[in-house]
């Protein structure tokens, strides 16, 4: 083997051990970080920096995707919202908030669209009011997806409503 | 500076203490010397004293309800809560209105100190918007029975309850941030930079991801009668009164305010890793239940009822607000005399699962399907836990018997794992300080479907939520915190409760789409996990049954009055539901023009037009006991796509009732399951369909001549002398000229079942019977639960006749084969197949549309 071999494979040698070694410099090892037990410090506001001050963070993957939304953003969907909102609520409904937290462009199914995540207040005829959320077409107003719903507890649990069987189904 | 003091005068449980004579006067002759002044307010006595700044921000408190100082004997109506005050002023807040500050320490490379301003509020109601002021003497002491006390006594027990929560929070943090690198942890370091240890952070980017910029209680809450509710998304707590008790409010009770925050860090402790900073926080936030009665939900109130006994230490919740109204108040753990004989902390005597699932114990002979009920297995099993820590981890002697200590190493194990289970960025563990960069996801099948996967698909189960909660258990208690809870300790104490549901605890960190790829792969520093299997020898109660065995009910010569689905086609009651659903959070968008409650001709058939609800009546043909049934009635990959024009499709073969014969495939995409979830959707810039997807669930019949098919809705709606347009179809959203529903599934064109109904779960079936007959039929008014119900539209261009087959998925909770199937060494299924059909009973919904 020549000269040149030899010095290409100490090169080689060197720069993989400095990487090692830097990579064992920048990250504690397996130990893991001092607990707070063992050095306590004061409860002070800390202006050093670790690691989580200097992630780099990942924005939502529906934002960074390079895809075309296909719809447009019509300025109705709200209206159009609210319509869809009170055929399902009929008389029931007093009276709808529909507060707008965000504008994004969403990819799912492989297609990506305008849409609107907002929070929505309804009010019954009884001025009971729920909250809850939803995904929405910013053109069409159509509902994608709805979360965040109220927990609510009744302390008679029969208070509850249900749904009673038919009694043709028994004769009862 | 004065100060109107309210006097506590606390009425005696048992005998007057004589003895205490001795103690009590003298001290009474010291208070009386500081108060010099009397006044009289609403009815109770009050003294005034000067404050000379050591009353600033404080007030006199009510510890606990008038139930526990009181007794059995005190009724519910105009209690007189100025007597039931504690002697000693307590800080409400700094701040100079009902708002509470919170912070919390964590530690990680250095010590962090994370500051909160104004994460608590209290209001009156749900109208209000005025913050009560502190008085001009710089205190909170309002009269008692005023909406002020009312509120400033709500402020004070939310504040105990969250800094508990936050000091435990840090407590777990600094604990699982000290081992290891190595150990996969889920708890996410950079909680300081997400904020996600409460709802948001405090900066103006977030402030409009709420409703509230705080935690808004509603101390006064009118709008609610009997109830209180907790809602994410405000957040907002909301707090009832009962008309029939005048006087009478829920914040009465400090229990039932523990109760209702505990499901507000329910929710806190879902979303932890649910973001890295504000600017990435996902879409979504989980949640755990869905409509009506579920397992998730169950949880949920099992942890909130364990939240009032780690504040309180009582092991009882809602003596008063629960117990004096309707007789609902509940036990914590078996010792409670309120519960039937054999019932006690014995193997053979816990309230386990299945079995007491629907037990009420205030009225043990009644059947319902409540998650309070079922969520009591819950918080008898972490008050059992919390005992049993206590003893084996020599914490018994400690000032406070260990309460703190054990209860903190519980607030670690349920932040855990509730933050795996819920975790949306679908990444599972983190590399150092930061998310991992790599394309492999380990929770939740992946980023954008992850909350289909945690909340419908494959939710939160008693199965799922323990299988987790255990492995915790044996990684941070068994294998750091007291090594002296050994595995089997723990493995018997789940099977005494009938948890011990899993054969594995699913901790070789596999992806979820691959099983070649784990943790290792995506994080240079956590080497391959061992798979820990279950010891079998400690399944003693815990039955787990095949999926085999669950069916749908037929009529027999033994059993003629069986009914395999039950149709709800009652205008009013529809029309009722779909209200109620809204009001619930559930939007169900209906079709406009072409289906419609209307329609609706209540003949408990399924006809053209009508909105139905379809309940299943399940057969149970082992002999235990099954529980936690869930039928999914979503899309999923059962098809084979065969035009990409059309997305038209072929039925894949995946039991013995569609055969090759009826037009079904067995070969090409039908010989795997997509590991990527996506719905039948024609791409508008491609104008083409993918090539594999989920499609509906519902078939249609096609006749050809002599021979018949079973096909896609699309493909249907083109033949058979129809020709309905997008716009005739379901589900189509059009509401002008140059819109078009992008979003559009033209395979489910015909029939459909509505988002948000498409999924029904039920308790338990007992053994050898329907559902039917082991909860309906039984209970007090013959009544199913809204969980039990799917919602179907029919759309009203179909031609009487036609023939329909949905191809619904069940499973429960505790099978033995719908989470493993005895390959992979039990390794439990990865998230990509509960896309398909293996770990589910395909059960076939067949039906003609009724002339």
């Amino acid at each position: 083997m020549s000269k040149r071999y030899y010095y290409l494979i100490l090169i080689i040698i060197i720069a993989l051990g400095t990487y090692l070694l830097l990579r064992q410099d920048s990250v504690t090892p397996t130990d893991g970080p001092l607990s707070a037990k063992q050095f306590p410090l004061p409860k002070t506001e800390s202006t050093e920096e670790d690691p989580s001050d200097i992630i780099t963070t990942n924005p939502p993957l529906e934002k960074k995707e390079n895809t075309r939304p296909v719809n447009a953003v019509s300025p109705d969907w709200q209206t159009k919202l609210e319509n869809t909102l009170r055929t399902q609520g009929g008389d029931s409904v007093k009276d709808i908030e529909i507060k707008k937290v965000d504008s994004r462009v969403w990819t799912q199914d492989g297609v990506s669209l305008n849409v609107e995540s907002v929070i929505v207040t309804i009010k019954n005829h009884l001025n009971q009011t729920t909250t809850f959320r939803l995904l929405v077409d910013a053109q069409n107003g159509k509902i994608l997806n709805n979360w965040d719903q109220p927990i609510i507890e009744y302390a008679d649990p029969t208070r509850q409503p249900r749904i009673k069987v038919d009694p043709r189904y028994h004769n009862d | 500076m004065r100060v109107v003091r309210q006097r506590m005068i606390k009425p005696f449980k048992n005998k007057f203490p004589v003895r205490n004579l001795f103690l009590i006067l003298p001290l009474l002759g010291i208070l009386s010397a500081c108060n010099p002044t009397e006044i009289t307010g609403s009815g109770v006595r009050s003294n005034v004293i000067s404050n000379d700044g050591s009353f600033d921000g404080k007030a006199y408190v009510y510890k606990d309800s008038p139930a526990i100082f009181a007794g059995k004997n005190y009724g519910p109506s105009n209690p007189d809560m100025g007597s039931f005050l504690d002697r000693n002023a307590e800080l409400i807040t700094d701040n100079t209105n009902l708002t509470g500050d919170c912070s919390i320490d964590l530690f990680f490379y250095g010590n962090h100190k994370v500051s909160l301003e104004g994460c608590l509020r209290v209001l009156s109601d749900t109208d209000s918007t005025q913050v009560v002021p502190r008085l001009e003497n710089r205190t909170f002491i309002f009269n008692p029975g005023t909406p002020e006390f009312y509120q400033t006594n709500t402020l004070y027990h939310l504040s105990l309850g969250t800094n508990t929560f936050l000091n435990k929070l840090s407590y777990a943090y600094n604990e699982i941030h000290a081992l290891p690198l190595s150990i996969p942890k889920s708890i996410p370091s950079y909680l300081r930079n997400s904020k996600l240890f409460w709802f948001k952070a405090m900066s103006s980017i977030d402030s409009k991801l709420f409703k509230y910029d705080y935690l808004t209680a509603f101390a006064n809450c009118t709008a609610e009668e009997g109830a209180a509710y907790y809602s994410p998304a405000g957040p907002e707590l909301c707090f009832g009164f009962q008309s029939e008790y005048p006087g009478f409010q829920f914040v009465q009770d400090p229990s039932v305010i523990y109760h209702e925050l505990g499901h507000a860090l329910v929710s806190v402790m879902l979303n932890m890793r649910n973001g890295t900073s504000a600017s990435d926080y996902h879409l979504y936030r989980s949640g755990m239940g869905f409509l009506g009665y579920d397992e998730a939900k169950s949880i949920n109130e099992g942890i909130a009822d364990y939240y009032s006994f780690v504040i309180n230490k009582r092991t009882h919740v809602g003596e008063w607000a629960l117990g004096k109204t309707f007789k609902q108040s509940r036990a914590l753990d078996e010792s409670d005399p309120l519960h039937i004989s054999g019932i006690e902390e014995t193997p053979e005597g816990r309230l386990s699962y299945p079995q007491y699932l629907l037990y009420d114990p205030n009225k043990p002979d009644r059947i319902l399907e409540d998650e309070h009920y079922a969520g009591q297995i819950v918080t008898h099993y972490l008050v059992a836990l919390t005992k049993t820590l206590k003893n084996e981890c020599n914490l018994t002697s400690e000032k406070d018997g260990g309460h703190d200590k054990v209860t903190s190493y519980m607030m670690l194990l349920l932040a855990e794992s509730l933050s795996e289970l819920g975790d949306l960025k679908a990444k599972g563990v983190d590399d150092f300080g930061a998310p991992f960069a790599s394309n492999i996801f380990f929770n939740n099948l992946d980023d954008k479907n992850s909350w289909l996967w945690s909340q419908t698909v494959n939710p939160i189960t008693y199965r799922k939520f323990f299988q987790v909660f255990a492995k915790n258990i044996y990684k941070y208690i068994t294998g750091n915190l007291c090594p002296g809870f050994e595995k089997n300790e723990s493995e018997k104490l789940l099977d005494d409760y009938g948890l011990l549901l899993f054969k594995t605890y699913n901790n070789n960190g596999n992806s979820t789409k691959d099983r070649s790829l784990d943790f290792n792969d995506a994080v240079y520093f956590i080497p391959t996990q061992g798979l820990t299997p279950v010891s079998e020898d400690n399944r003693r109660k815990s039955v787990l049954i095949s999926k085999q065995l669950i069916e749908l009910a037929q009529k027999t010569t033994t059993h003629n009055e069986r009914v395999g689905f039950y149709i709800i086609d009652n205008r009013s009651d529809i029309d009722f539901f779909l209200k109620q659903l809204l009001f619930k959070g559930f939007t169900v968008p209906l079709s406009t023009g072409v289906a419609s409650v209307d329609y609706n001709n209540n003949n408990i058939l399924i006809s053209p037009g009508e909105v139905v609800a379809v309940i299943p009546n399940l057969l149970n043909n082992s002999n235990s006991t099954m529980a936690g049934v869930q039928l999914l009635a979503n899309d999923w990959d059962h098809v084979d796509v065969v035009d990409e024009a059309t997305g038209n499709f072929k039925p894949c073969v995946i039991d013995s009732v569609t055969t090759v014969d009826q037009g079904a495939e067995s070969g090409r995409t039908c010989t795997s399951t997509d590991t990527d979830y996506q719905r039948l959707i024609k791409n508008p810039l491609t104008g083409k369909f993918p090539t594999q997807a989920a499609a509906p669930v519902c078939l249609v019949q096609l006749e050809e001549g002599t021979s018949s098919r079973w096909v896609s809705q699309n493909e249907f709606r083109k033949k058979q002398g129809l020709s309905l347009l997008d716009k005739d179809c379901l589900g189509y959203t059009s509401t002008g000229s140059s819109d078009s529903d992008f979003t559009f599934n033209p395979h489910e064109c015909l029939v459909r079942f509505l988002p948000s109904a498409n999924e029904a779960f039920f308790s338990r079936i007992d053994s050898q019977k329907t559902f039917y007959e082991s909860v309906v039929k039984v209970s007090d008014q013959g009544e199913f639960n809204y969980g039990n119900l799917l919602v179907m539209e029919v759309n009203k261009w179909i031609p009487p006749g036609t023939k329909f087959r949905c191809r619904m998925r069940a499973r429960f909770s505790n099978c033995s084969d719908c989470y493993t199937d005895g390959t992979n060494a039990n390794d439990d299924f990865l998230d990509y197949e509960y896309n398909g059909s293996k770990p589910y009973k395909v059960i076939n919904f067949d039906f003609d549309v009724n002339e």
